[in-house]
């Protein structure tokens, strides 16, 4: 069970880092939820932060042993939680919602929370630690960004306590299912979420862009796009960028 | 210069057959040389070691993997030359850490950090060498073999594929 424990902390460099630090001194229970209201350094991909707002939005980590997954299925974890987070921002919101492969949540065609997955071994025992970013009620976003916030979707501030409750529980629904072995809903609901998956959208290869649907995704990952032209191609995620 | 940048300009260095590339601009200057006939030969002809490679893939990669060797060793007698001969069967001894999965190969678990694994140090089964990231997903890697590390064959933070070869290994 995700989140039987919640410990919150004010300020924490990383949460994904100090539940790797406890698995490593053997003090944390699977499962176990550290919650930071500010991360000092809060991770994106390798070395792009994550940005939030101190209180305002909801950043926390958990772990679950993953051995039972084999290293080229791992993005079934990824998969589960896009749509944990997309089904409680359906719930939540009445404008458009949508995964954006790889993992990214949009909400009116911006992006509104950041997912973050690693394996770490120890003591020969494998965990997928789970780094979760979910933009609750900061208003503002620098110019740039393609970035929103459930307040700002709601047009009011909402109880971030609230917001965990229901994400807590929607986590479990979509990552029971995986720990069970059972793929198939999750995949399903993935693709039925996905940008992409039922209209024409435009894709960027290096120089050239062109439009295409995503046929497939697989549990490792990569998107099988059939373009426009009929041609199909196979992408993994620094090849091609969705435009949207 | 951005890290995707980096990763560009090796993509692009590695695909347009050049050896060597260098770029030098204010506060900045990178060397970008890529692997030479002569070293993939030496590394093809080494022993073969894979890690979390889930066993059922194995048949199907091996008929695939043997043929450029098979064809390696016919054309090697002619056209080495007796020192090279000595360098791959000293070469010979060590076993080829690959990658079991497409993605970016780190060698160190942070930016800031220090590497997982330097030449020279010793390695065992089960300690973490390196990380793949894909899909946003960063994967430790362990090492299924004990040894010392001869050579790390992947530069850091560059795209990797699927078999390979990340570091020499000295099981001895």
């Amino acid at each position: 069970m995700i989140g039987n424990k919640i410990t919150q902390f004010n300020s924490l460099d990383s949460t994904s880092n100090y539940v790797a630090k406890q698995l490593i001194s053997g003090d944390y229970e699977e499962g176990d939820v550290i919650l930071a209201h500010f991360q000092t350094e809060g991770r994106g991909q390798r070395g792009s932060f994550w940005q939030s707002v101190s209180g305002q939005n909801l950043t926390f980590s958990f772990a679950l042993r993953s051995d039972f997954l084999n290293i080229h299925e791992h993005f079934i974890f990824s998969k589960a939680v896009s749509v944990a987070i997309y089904d409680l921002l359906c719930k939540r919101l009445k404008t458009d919602v949508s995964i954006k492969w790889p993992n990214d949540i949009l909400v009116s065609d911006q992006k509104i929370c950041g997912i973050l997955l690693e394996t770490k071994i120890i003591d020969s025992q494998k965990y997928t630690i789970f780094g979760l970013g979910l933009n609750v009620n900061q208003g503002e976003f620098p110019i740039g960004l393609k970035a929103t916030s459930i307040a700002l979707q709601l047009r009011e501030s909402i109880s971030v306590n609230e917001i965990l409750t229901d994400l807590i529980r929607e986590l479990n629904a979509c990552l029971k299912p995986i720990t069970d072995g059972y793929y198939d809903d999750i995949e399903w609901r993935y693709m039925n979420a996905l940008y992409g998956a039922h209209e024409w959208i435009n894709f960027t290869e290096e120089n050239r862009s062109f439009y295409g649907k995503i046929r497939e995704v697989d549990n490792a990952g990569v998107m099988l796009v059939k373009s426009k032209q009929g041609n199909a191609l196979n992408y993994r995620t620094k090849e091609v960028t969705i435009n949207y | 210069m951005k890290l995707t940048e980096i990763q560009d300009l090796i993509k692009f260095v590695a695909r347009s057959g050049v050896t060597e590339v260098e770029i030098e601009q204010a506060n900045f200057k990178i060397t970008i040389k890529s692997e030479s006939d002569k070293k993939k030969k030496g590394s093809q002809q080494q022993q073969e070691a894979y890690l979390q490679q889930p066993m059922q893939m194995m048949p199907q990669m091996m008929p695939q993997q043997m043929q450029p060797v098979q064809q390696m060793q016919q054309q090697a007698p002619s056209a080495a030359e007796p020192t090279k001969d000595q360098k791959a069967e000293d070469e010979s001894k060590y076993i080829t850490v690959k990658s079991p999965m497409i993605g970016t190969f780190y060698r160190s678990p942070g930016p800031d950090k220090d590497p997982f694994l330097s030449v020279g140090d010793d390695i065992k089964e089960g300690k973490v060498i390196c990380i793949i990231e894909a899909m946003k997903l960063f994967n430790e890697i362990e090492a299924e073999i004990s040894g010392k590390i001869v050579k790390v064959l992947a530069e850091d933070a560059s795209p990797v594929e699927y078999d390979q070869p990340l570091f020499l290994v000295d099981p001895s």
